[in-house]
């Protein structure tokens, strides 16, 4: 500043400034007790930090308070991230807090919790971004270390399960210094390759074997990812940013390589439940269809002429067993009167008369029958003819039988 | 039925899934029971090929290993 007077708001837009371009100032960790801590309508939280010596005005935007895990009370022991900046309504310096953690962790870990906060107002952690495993993977991405235990499980586990799909091992160092980059790399690496899942996998550590994980470029590699990617860092206990960005976390490497793959096993019994089902469906229409069949059978037959002639075939039986014993009747009824007939023909047979002593008298000459005692004249001869032979007989006299 | 035209692959030729997918179809076909006697018998028979085909591929499967090298070439790894 010059040697000159100045108006109090050019003196603390001076200050202001020069508090905020001084970086160490502007992502700055501070540790203290809580006092006078208030949340007034705007949703904003406005608090002090303070210790035997001194105080500091805090103030925390309300949408950064609402990601706050720890919600701190005044008398507290607590360790604030952020900038520092200046209020120009009073000069008073403040600062503008990003993070709140109970005292007592360690910078690793407050600074872990800053990038997860930041991260997760991102958007990486969104659960609705999250993407479904694909059902049947070819191709499924690994990136671990090629010589660890971890690698021989996958394999082991998919073997086993699918071995249908084919594996693409992206090596990396998943320990140390070099791990965030090389992870990294694997991680894009695998993008130019057709996969249709990422495994991202580390056997079990301590806090410090896993701190790769929690690394910034790791986790915006998964996001970026245009694959679904499934993590299994650690054990379950261990909960890294690589986890919380993954599209599916698994406890393990051997259950990573289970969720993204189904088992054969039950593909087998699903194949089979197809095929009964199938068998099933088919039978039901072939049964019904040969059913409505038989019903059109049926009914064909019904109006087919041989099914006419069936038909007609009774009554023309019964007409023909009708004639049949109309013309028995009439045979019986005529060869009675026959028999009748023959007896009075019997009767009338002149051998039969003349059994009984009667002669049929005929004119010797004409062979007439004499039927009248007119017909004869005396002196004439006349045949008799008798049951077993004739007689001739010479007419002597005649009478005429008196009326009656 | 067309399952099978010139530009759909055989039987042979369809991948694990692929031929999961129109088993499934033609058991969905099947049960709805609206096609006739004849085109019924057909989709079985496909998909009795298609069930073939599937556990065809599980007996069959080996899994297979690619490994990146540094320069993001592919090599297959016995």
């Amino acid at each position: 500043m010059t040697a000159s007077i100045v108006h109090v708001g050019e003196l603390t837009t001076y200050l202001r400034d020069l508090v905020e371009q001084d970086e160490s100032l502007q992502d700055i960790w501070v540790e203290g007790e809580v006092s006078a801590y208030t949340v007034p309508a705007s949703g904003h939280a406005y608090f002090s930090i303070k210790d035997d010596a001194s105080a500091i005005d805090c103030v925390m935007w309300k949408m950064i308070r609402q990601r706050q895990s720890f919600r701190p009370s005044p008398g507290d022991q607590v360790i604030v991230h952020g900038s520092i900046s200046v209020y120009e309504r009073n000069s008073r310096l403040q600062i503008k807090a990003d993070v709140i953690h109970p005292a007592g962790a360690g910078l690793l870990q407050l600074q872990l919790e800053q990038l997860r906060q930041r991260l997760d107002a991102e958007g990486l952690f969104d659960p609705s971004r999250k993407r479904p495993l694909p059902l049947f993977p070819e191709r499924i991405g690994v990136v671990t270390s090629a010589t660890g235990a971890v690698w021989h499980d996958i394999q082991r586990v998919l073997g086993r399960r699918f071995p249908l799909a084919a594996l693409v091992l992206a090596p990396a160092t998943v320990q140390g210094d070099l791990a965030p980059e090389s992870v990294t790399s694997a991680l894009q690496a695998l993008q130019q390759h057709d996969i249709d899942v990422i495994i991202l996998a580390r056997g079990g550590g301590s806090v410090e074997d896993l701190w790769a994980f929690n690394d910034e470029r790791i986790a915006r590699a998964i996001f970026g990812s245009r694959v679904p990617v499934v993590s299994a860092i650690g054990h379950e206990t261990d909960v890294t940013i690589a986890d919380l960005v993954a599209d599916v976390r698994a406890s393990t490497p051997s259950v990573a390589a289970e969720l993204v793959s189904p088992d054969v096993a039950d593909l087998s019994l699903l194949i089979e439940d197809f095929r009964d089902r199938a068998h099933d469906a088919v039978t039901a229409t072939v049964e019904s269809g040969s059913g409505t069949l038989d019903v059109l059978t049926h009914r064909l037959a019904r109006v087919s002429p041989v099914w006419q002639l069936g038909v007609m075939q009774k009554p023309l039986d019964a007409a023909r067993l009708r004639v049949e014993q109309a013309v028995q009747r009439t045979i019986d009824r005529k060869s009675g009167d026959m028999n009748r007939i023959v007896a009075a023909l019997e009767t009338l047979n002149p051998s039969a008369v003349m059994g009984r002593g009667f002669a049929f008298v005929s004119d010797q000459e004409t062979g007439l029958p004499i039927r009248s005692i007119s017909n004869v004249r005396i002196g004439a001869t006349i045949e008799a003819s008798l049951v077993d032979g004739s007689l001739s007989a010479t007419i002597t006299s005649r009478s005429e039988q008196r009326a009656r | 039925m067309t399952s099978n035209g010139p530009t759909e692959p055989s039987v042979e030729q369809l991948s694990f899934e692929d031929a999961l997918t129109q088993l499934q179809d033609v058991v969905v076909d099947l049960e709805s029971g609206t096609l006739t006697l004849e085109a019924s018998l057909e989709r079985y028979k496909a998909g009795a090929e298609l069930a073939v085909r599937c556990q065809h591929l599980i007996a069959e499967a080996e899994l297979r290993i690619v490994e990146l090298t540094p320069d993001t070439q592919e090599s297959t790894r016995p």
